[in-house]
């Protein structure tokens, strides 16, 4: 029933070389992230995937997004975004934290809601073509 | 098809659903929607390894549809199967090769999961926003990947089920 093979250390070593080339790609993705990331310039609301509203990023605001599931608190400040209070189960989008960088979202799936970055000459939408 | 195997392959779409409803109780790894371990996957890995990719995409079909139809819902169903597609393409590529054990073939199993989602997302949105996401999807996806291919290489070596 075992299969036992000759070149078991070869594959071990070979799923290693693997393993270890995935974390590093990984990684090289995590630092061309850090390296093109660019602040954003306005914060999009998205609602069941259709944008909602949108506001400049530097301008302070705390915001009451209401939706069919029931509500999130938006505040921004400082240049940052975030969600800072719900009525969603799981407050996974309270948790997400802070966001300031094109391309960051903060989703709230109970509410189908998603607050991002956009604008700014950000590298990473050249890259992405987002 | 034998009965048995036909039994077997019943057992496993009915295991990895139940895996599946399992994980959707956890509470999420992460605040990034859609990281988990994906316990349904040892199913089909071990099934990849026992049987072939026939029968490995034909329970993960099953699961993917049962799963949609009882709880994750359509979206999921799509997002689920466009992973589940380059997965176990990859995965079966993999496997032929002779080259790795259960574990490097979750490992690349895990990875192609999420890009496969990831790209279905870019596509859906007309947006390359959500390849933010691409480091910590690569990262989750090796651990994942490793996760399950560890539990499977067990399964495979001890579980006499053909």
């Amino acid at each position: 029933m075992i299969r036992t093979t000759m070149n078991e250390k070869t594959r071990r070593r070979n799923d290693l070389i693997l393993l270890l080339g995935c974390l590093l790609a990984a990684l090289v993705c995590c630092g061309l992230w850090f390296l093109l990331r660019r602040e954003g310039a306005f914060v999009i609301v998205e609602q069941n995937g259709r944008e909602t509203a949108r506001y400049a990023l530097h301008e302070d605001r705390t915001v009451r997004i209401e939706g069919a599931g029931g509500y999130n608190t938006l505040v921004i400040q400082g240049g940052e975004a975030w969600l800072s209070e719900a009525d969603c189960p799981n407050l996974l989008c309270v948790q997400t934290g802070r966001i300031r960088y094109g391309g960051q979202s903060i989703v709230c799936l109970p509410h189908r809601l998603a607050v991002r970055i956009g604008g700014g000459a950000s590298a990473l939408d050249a890259v992405t073509g987002g | 098809m034998k009965t048995k195997k036909m039994t077997t392959l019943g057992l496993s779409a009915a295991l990895a659903l139940i895996l599946s409803y399992v994980e959707s109780l956890l509470p999420p790894l992460m605040a990034v929607p859609g990281v988990k371990v994906g316990l349904p996957n040892i199913v089909i890995l071990f099934l990849l390894f026992r049987y072939g990719w026939k029968e490995a995409a034909a329970v993960s079909g099953v699961r993917l549809a049962l799963a949609a139809a009882l709880f994750t819902g359509p979206s999921a169903f799509f997002y689920g199967l466009a992973g589940a597609t380059l997965s176990l393409f990859g995965s079966a590529l993999l496997k032929q090769t002779e080259r790795f054990s259960p574990l490097g073939v979750s490992v690349a199993g895990g990875v192609l999961h999420n890009l496969g989602q990831l790209a279905l997302a870019a596509l859906v949105l007309e947006s390359g926003f959500v390849f933010a996401y691409l480091p910590v999807l690569l990262l989750f996806g090796t651990l994942a990947g490793a996760v399950v291919g560890i539990l499977t290489a067990i399964l495979v070596r001890r579980a006499d089920v053909r």
